[in-house]
């Protein structure tokens, strides 16, 4: 019964994204479910190392840049096949997670922070630095469309983009929950909260974060080169500012250390980014204003919020007790 | 010019700009302990308010540098009101005050880029001295860059060391809860210090936009560097972040000169991250012995 | 009312863990108490919550006539309560001067801080020849003696000492015994807490025994049948009520 009711939002979460693209057919509103797809699969696989794991990532833009670049490369460079190119931007994400991975051997909390911060903006120099094999300052324009047969996935309002995008969505959002519930996302949670207790059980510290964070750079890398697909061009824009402060915003604003939240996070912030997209420097100054006062008045997010509207929603509807029910201390509690 | 000359030129003014900038950055690190990833957006807004009062009020560039750090100090007080104090003492707070102080750099380049707009602009030399040492030249600001980082960091170390309030800021970095026993009330001290920090990076701002132009995301390269030198330095000691800002200064003359200017940060930030594993207390670092 | 310090029904914890179940107690004008149990009892958290480095959960803590509920550990410091903490590694790189007169300045003293330095030299006679050393290269005993000295220097009305004597030598310990005697003699109130039940009576008027979180027994510190009755209690308490 309980596991009935776990499983039963599967299907029904497939057949909402199956469904999607036929009530929003406009190339506009169509455009805007792909970018919440990418966002979402972006943000939820960031959120395994910021959220669940409790490491200070802040290279996961990085590996985004990296699948997208590397993808972008060989689909210009070489003629490889594009559906191929994607798996490999997994690869070539998960191999530069290593690199990104060092720093977290030796550190903890913050300096992680900043090491990982500096290898993100590291991507940009050095991609700068390689202008033959990465076009420098002007990025890689032409890259080849992806088409299935003889149909592009561009045709129709960029349908096939969309269920490209929806189906690694669904995917990534099946892995995530498997992995939060499965021993490794139990050790996370473990080391996260009580590390002292969680090694001294026999929980590598080192092995497990590895594995959480090349699972996450791997995801980040597919999604990069589905941006670079889905675009046509790549530039130093990826590793930037705007998009590393628009998933933070996700994250947070859906509620760090939640499944779904960061799914939440990225259609809201995809929504309102869009529709600022003509205020010029006021959407960006929306956007940093929302991280903040999410920050200050909701720090677990939407997710946090729905949460504590469901205990609330069951404790009205519970079976009647002689007590007069105090709302306030689901609040309280830490 | 020998190539020597010019190292020790670009060492000089590239070490001084990051000193300025690290040294605030140590001292939030040391008595917060946090990082204000907010520091270089900080930086570019001084720079601009700097421009901002020297062209509406005509005054001296010095007045208006005066001027803005004033401003500045004002606004680094509100900033750390709104973005630093609400987070720090909650559970994962260090990663919460990370986000706050990332989003307040898009608020403020943002902002910068709605205020100022999108044409380029420059502060005039900060002086007209020139000073030749054994074949390698400094002028104009360079020059006042050379002499004005370490002068104003050194008055810092003497506020620290001499006074009732470096005293407090002292006792606060060294053990923050018998500090609250005595009677120090720790956000006062946090506020001190984050306007002192902003000060400092106004300065280093209005110096770097007097050598080249101001744009909204001016302060991103210095912050980083500054990151290295707190890497290197070993973040928390000033006299390590001294070492540090002229080590990072050096290091990077030399790696521009040989290796060009797309490498150099590479081979720079290559060098943290080896620090960081080979050392994570910092290069410089000695263990404070508490018998 | 007379009270310095009244503690009414005082609960307080970390998280789950329930480590003060309504505690109270009262410490009169004048008067000095000590209070005595196990450690890991509530001893320390019950300190905590008096200089407000800790947030009780429910009851009302009254100083001088009035409710702490508001205030910062500043604001009481400016009262008059002075907190020494348990094992302070004090501030390894100030000077025993630098420190002494911090703590003066810092609880609003810093026209008077000669007056109390030479004051608080005279009790710990120790501290003027070790004056100019960083704090953190003191002695165990030393470094008990400064911190101290620096609640001395900030005036208190209601000095609570935590732990003055733990982890020293039984020499030092009672050097630092004679130093609290002294430090008795020049403040009004004290609260006295040791793991050495001798000199807690011996400098007390009062005590408190505190078991799990709660009054057990209190008394008279110099009646001689209390103290066996007391002693008796906490130790086999002691022994298999351990948390």
């Amino acid at each position: 019964m309980a596991n009935f009711r776990t499983w039963a939002g599967w299907p029904l979460y497939a057949l909402v994204l199956g469904l999607l693209p036929l009530v929003f057919t406009d190339p506009h509103s169509r455009l805007l479910l792909i970018l919440i797809t990418m966002y979402g699969v972006l943000a939820l696989s960031w959120n395994l190392t910021l959220g669940f794991a409790g490491i200070f990532n802040f290279a996961q833009i990085g590996f985004f840049g990296i699948g997208a670049y590397t993808a972008a490369i060989l689909s210009t460079r070489t003629g490889i096949d594009p559906w191929l190119a994607i798996p490999i931007s997994g690869v070539s994400a998960v191999l530069a997670s290593l690199v990104a991975f060092l720093p977290v051997l030796r550190l903890r909390g913050i300096y992680v922070g900043l090491a990982t911060y500096v290898f993100s903006q590291l991507c940009i120099y050095l991609v700068l630095g390689q202008a033959g094999l990465t076009g420098g300052s002007n990025g890689i324009v032409g890259i080849p469309r992806l088409t299935l047969g003889e149909t592009s996935l561009r045709a129709d309002g960029r349908l096939g983009y969309y269920f490209l995008g929806a189906a690694l969505l669904f995917a990534v959002t099946l892995l995530v929950r498997l992995l939060t519930r499965s021993t490794l996302g139990m050790s996370l949670l473990a080391l996260r909260d009580n590390e002292p207790l969680a090694t001294s059980r026999g929980v590598s510290r080192v092995r497990q974060h590895l594995i959480v964070f090349m699972i996450g750079a791997g995801v980040a890398g597919v999604a990069g080169s589905f941006n670079a697909f889905l675009n046509g061009v790549v530039s130093t824009d990826i590793f930037g500012f705007g998009y590393l402060t628009l998933l933070l915003s996700m994250i947070f604003l859906g509620g760090s250390g939640s499944v779904y939240g960061p799914v939440a996070g990225a259609v809201v912030v995809t929504i309102v980014s869009d529709a600022l997209q003509d205020a010029g420097p006021w959407r960006d100054i929306v956007i940093a204003a929302l991280i903040v006062v999410v920050l200050w008045a909701a720090p677990k997010g939407l997710a946090g919020l729905a949460r504590q509207a469901l205990t609330v929603f069951r404790r009205d509807r519970g079976p009647v007790t002689a007590e007069p029910v105090h709302v306030q201390t689901s609040k309280e509690m830490p | 010019m020998s190539s020597l000359s010019v190292v020790l030129t670009s060492t000089l003014v590239l070490g001084g700009l990051y000193l300025l900038m690290a040294a605030g950055l140590t001292l939030i690190w040391s008595t917060l302990r946090v990082f204000n990833f907010g520091h270089g957006a900080l930086l570019m807004f001084g720079a601009y308010l700097t421009w901002t009062l020297l062209t509406t009020t005509g005054l001296p560039l010095v007045v208006a540098l005066i001027g803005a750090v004033v401003a500045m100090a004002a606004i680094g007080a509100i900033y750390e009101f709104l973005l630093v104090s609400p987070f720090i003492k909650r559970p994962n707070g260090d990663m919460l005050v990370m986000v706050a102080t990332l989003a307040a750099t898009m608020l403020l380049q943002s902002g910068a880029q709605l205020i100022w707009g999108p044409e380029l602009k420059q502060l005039p030399p900060f002086g007209q001295g020139r000073v030749e040492v054994a074949g390698s030249v400094a002028q104009g600001t360079q020059l006042v860059t050379i002499v004005l980082a370490p002068l104003l960091v050194g008055l810092l170390a003497l506020v620290l060391k001499r006074t009732g309030i470096g005293l407090t800021v002292r006792a606060l970095e060294q053990n923050r809860e018998h500090a609250q026993l005595l009677g120090i009330a720790p956000r006062r001290v946090y506020l001190f210090v984050v306007m002192v920090a902003v000060g400092l990076a106004t300065v280093a701002g209005a110096l770097l936009a007097s050598m080249q132009f101001m744009t909204p995301a001016m302060g991103a390269d210095p912050l980083l560097r500054a990151f290295v030198v707190l890497a290197f330095g070993g973040a928390g000691s000033l006299a390590g972040t001294i070492t540090g800002a002229y080590a990072i200064g050096l290091l990077e003359a030399l790696t521009t000169y040989y290796f060009g200017l797309s490498w150099s940060p590479v081979l720079v930030f290559l060098a943290m991250i080896i620090i960081m594993l080979v050392k994570p207390e910092g290069l410089l670092h000695t263990r404070v012995r508490s018998a | 009312m007379t009270d310095l310090l009244n503690v009414d029904t005082v609960t307080a914890g970390y998280g789950q863990a329930k480590v003060l179940r309504g505690i109270s107690l009262r410490v009169a004008q004048g008067e000095a108490i000590g209070l005595l149990g196990p450690n890991g009892h509530g001893k320390t958290t019950l300190l905590r919550c008096l200089s407000r480095l800790h947030r009780p959960e429910s009851g009302t803590i009254t100083f001088a006539g009035r409710d702490t509920a508001n205030n910062s550990p500043r604001d009481l410091v400016r009262r008059g309560l002075i907190h020494v903490p348990q094992g302070s590694r004090l501030f390894p790189q100030l000077s025993v001067e630098e420190a002494l007169r911090l703590s003066a300045a810092s609880s609003g003293h810093s026209r008077s801080w000669r007056e109390s330095l030479e004051r608080v030299y005279s009790v710990f006679p120790r501290l003027k020849e070790r004056r100019g050393q960083l704090t953190g290269t003191l002695s165990g005993g030393e470094r008990q003696m400064a911190s101290l000295g620096m609640g001395l220097m900030a005036q208190p009305t209601l000095l609570i000492l935590d732990e003055p004597t733990l982890g020293l030598s039984p020499k030092v310990k009672h050097e630092l015994s004679e130093c609290i005697a002294r430090v008795r003699a020049e403040v009004s109130s004290i609260i006295l807490v040791d793991g050495d039940m001798e000199l807690v009576l011996d400098l007390t008027d009062r005590y408190y025994v505190v078991l799990h979180g709660d009054i057990v027994q209190s008394g008279a510190s110099d009646a001689d049948r209390s103290r066996e009755a007391m002693m008796s209690l906490f130790l086999g308490g002691a022994a298999d009520e351990q948390p």
